[in-house]
């Protein structure tokens, strides 16, 4: 029966390492320091290098230019990070980091990749749109542009309106800045509104720099019919008499009808005169005369 | 001049070399693990709080570095060519003993680690149980009541492999 003391005195000296296995040892290990300290620096390096490397790739690069014109076959990337949808009329220019859209007409949709440095900015004639990383849809039409955001954040000036910030699901509308732009809002929702905006629009478009000719004469042929609208009777007939007076009045048989009809309707003869004068003169005197016979008869 | 770094390294390899030996137990390249074991333990050398034991932390180092070199042999086994065998014992030996020192190998490297470790310190290099405390971390009668268990799965374990039924030494005959 073979003794445990044995064999663990037999198997001691047989691992108890020799001179030689220790100097074996002890100079791999010394090989391998100094290879090591040799080496050392490689990693570091390379991952500097590296790093260099990937900062020059973003931020030397050429930027990437990016131009084109945005219809129904309109690019849908423009870039790497951004998406659009065009359903109308407008053009792109600028590079993939920075763009600008000048949109003319119609539904634009656009995405842009939050968090990628892009700055994208949509301009119409009523509103300029900066992208804060968002899904966004522009529309212009008639009633100037609508700016409806589905996710992210945008920032919006009209140019008639100031600056607002607008979250998910909120949209905002930017009115026409010309008064040729006004005229053609207010002629849309004129079934729609009320009087009061009606003539808060009508005034406002009056008061523009631009207003003039055809333009001008339509506004004040229809604040008079705005101001009958709401009632204001007298207003109404002076403002008749306004739109009458401009060197490029429309509807002038239409206007001395209503200003002979409120004029009458207020027992003012004289003032009904000349409108019931222009109208017997165009052979478009209609059933004004009988409440023209009867002011001019009582007098 | 020699720095302390130099007499630490001096002393240590003779040390690691033969913890590799005994705990590889004639199944892993012993020097290559040394060799291992000593240039982490030179690179984290600076780690080891002033005042601290240096060999409690390479006896950490090499159990570590010799668990890992058994663990590629284990899976190299799959690799056809490479022979596992390791040389057991001096070459001047009987080959009686030669075999004899594989078989106790063998027995060894069975054991789990914990009962490796304590035989390897406790009986094959004779120290002390207070010493075989503070190089493990253990108490000291964990140290006994831990090398009384592992001798009786030595004994398990050698009669398996082939030395027959191991006569054990009486309690009380440890350090």
């Amino acid at each position: 029966m073979p003794d445990y003391n044995e064999l663990i005195s037999e198997a001691r000296a047989a691992s108890t390492p020799d001179e030689a296995a220790v100097a074996r040892v002890a100079a791999d290990v010394r090989r391998r320091s100094a290879q090591r300290a040799a080496t050392r620096w490689i990693l570091p390096a390379a991952g500097v290098g590296l790093s260099l490397a990937a900062a020059a790739f973003f931020f030397l690069r050429p930027p990437v230019e990016v131009s084109a014109e945005l219809g129904a076959a309109a690019p849908a990337a423009l870039g790497a990070n951004v998406r659009v949808t065009a359903a109308g009329e407008g053009a792109v220019v600028g590079t993939e980091q920075a763009m600008v859209v000048s949109w003319r007409r119609g539904t634009l949709s656009v995405e842009v990749e939050p968090n990628q440095g892009v700055s994208l900015q949509v301009k119409t004639d009523e509103a300029d749109v900066w992208v804060v990383g968002t899904g966004f849809d522009v529309d212009r039409g008639p009633l100037g542009t609508t700016v409806s955001v589905r996710h992210g954040r945008v920032r919006v000036v009209c140019a008639r309106g100031g600056e607002s910030f607008l979250e998910a699901g909120a949209s905002r509308v930017c009115l026409p800045t010309t008064s040729a732009g006004v005229l053609r809002r207010v002629l849309s929702v004129q079934g729609t509104a009320s009087p009061t905006v009606l003539l808060d629009e009508v005034d406002s478009a009056l008061a523009l720099d631009d207003v003039d000719g055809v333009v001008a004469a339509e506004l004040l042929a229809l604040r008079v019919e705005t101001l009958v609208a709401s009632g204001r009777g007298a207003e109404a007939a002076a403002a008749a008499e306004t739109a009458l007076a401009h060197p490029s009045v429309t509807r002038a048989e239409e206007l001395h009808r209503m200003a002979a009809h409120l004029r009458l309707e207020a027992g003012d003869c004289e003032g009904a005169r000349p409108h019931v004068e222009a109208l017997t003169a165009l052979g478009r005197l209609g059933d004004e005369a009988v409440a023209w016979e009867a002011c001019a008869g009582g007098r | 001049m020699r720095s302390d770094r130099d007499a630490i390294f001096e002393r240590l390899v003779p040390l690691v070399t033969g913890w590799c030996i005994r705990l590889g137990a004639g199944g892993i390249d012993a020097e290559a693990a040394a060799s291992d074991a000593l240039l982490v333990i030179l690179r984290r050398l600076d780690d080891v709080e002033a005042g601290a034991p240096v060999e409690a932390f390479a006896w950490g180092v090499a159990t570590r570095v010799v668990k890992e070199h058994r663990r590629k042999v284990w899976w190299r086994r799959w690799i056809p060519g490479i022979s596992m065998e390791r040389p057991s014992g001096s070459p001047m030996d009987s080959p009686e003993k030669r075999e004899r020192v594989r078989l106790v190998y063998a027995a060894l490297g069975a054991l789990s680690e914990g009962h490796r470790e304590v035989i390897v310190l406790m009986d094959l290099e004779e120290r002390a149980a207070s010493e075989v405390a503070g190089l493990l971390g253990v108490p000291e009668g964990t140290v006994r009541s831990r090398l009384r268990l592992a001798r009786v799965a030595f004994r398990i374990e050698a009669e398996r492999v082939g030395l027959g039924v191991v006569h054990l030494q009486e309690e009380g005959d440890d350090a």
